[in-house]
């Protein structure tokens, strides 16, 4: 059960972090197809370089190794501008199909987040308390 | 225990301050007051975006304010925190001089603030 979980997280992470690297990229990169893409949600040209280095930020903080408390504020980065996109592609009259990067994205960062190992994750005093 | 209060006496002037600031700037959000929404088209956002920020921000002073539930609080601090640092440098991105960023530095200060003066029992701790 802990081999099957372990499994579950290390591959939603790796493509999330695949998935996050490569937008990110083009993003900062502002190649073509995101300026139009963001230009249509009707946001400014300069998010890109925003959304983009967080989105660098957030990668290294969920791979690496401890700092568990900053791995919460990367996956809620994450959760926050993916959801966000996908309110933006509806509420811009965009087809149904083009929330789907997004949400594979949100998708793949709930999978990681909820698979994430106990050296990974905030376990509070509190909680230890009670069981 | 008396000492313990008078210590937390910062972080409720801060958290006072940064909740009473959210409520109301999301509460404007909400209802598309004038100022709020030529700021956003200034700033070259999408109307939406109002609708979008003033959700969050009701959520996060509600999750800030109500004691326990210690990982929802992290996530309300990391999105006040993303949205009002994105807030600064979207002023800067615009050409607006520091004037018209402070509003939004001075949230996201008394976000950093009132997360950094959290009390332990609103505070996650590592237990190995």
């Amino acid at each position: 059960m802990a081999k099957r979980n372990k499994i579950i997280y290390w591959i939603a992470t790796l493509w999330l972090a695949l998935g996050m690297v490569s937008t990110a990229i083009v993003q900062l990169m502002q190649m073509k197809e995101e300026v139009d893409n963001i230009t249509h949600l009707g946001y400014p040209i300069y998010i890109l370089t925003i959304l983009g280095v967080w989105k660098i930020l957030g990668v290294v903080t969920v791979l690496m190794p401890k700092f568990p408390l900053l791995k919460e504020w990367a996956y809620s980065g994450f959760f926050f501008a993916m959801s966000g996109a996908i309110v933006s592609h509806l509420a811009s009259g965009n087809p149904i199909n083009a929330v789907f990067p997004s949400l594979l994205l949100l998708v793949l960062t709930v999978i990681s987040w909820y698979f994430r190992p106990a050296d990974r994750k905030f376990n509070s005093i509190n909680q230890s308390i009670k069981t | 225990m008396e000492n313990q209060k008078s210590k937390n006496i910062p972080f409720w002037v801060v958290t006072g301050l940064l909740c009473f600031g959210m409520l109301a700037g999301g509460t404007a959000q909400l209802l598309r007051a004038t100022p709020n929404v030529e700021g956003m088209i200034h700033l070259g956002y999408p109307l939406y975006v109002l609708t979008i920020l003033g959700v969050w921000k009701l959520l996060a002073v509600a999750v800030i304010l109500m004691p326990k539930y210690l990982l929802a609080k992290e996530w309300a601090y990391a999105g006040l925190f993303f949205l009002l640092s994105g807030g600064v440098v979207s002023h800067f991105a615009s050409g607006d001089s520091v004037l018209q960023a402070l509003p939004v530095f001075v949230f996201m200060c008394l976000t950093v603030a009132s997360w950094y003066l959290r009390p332990a029992d609103r505070k996650l701790t590592l237990i190995n």
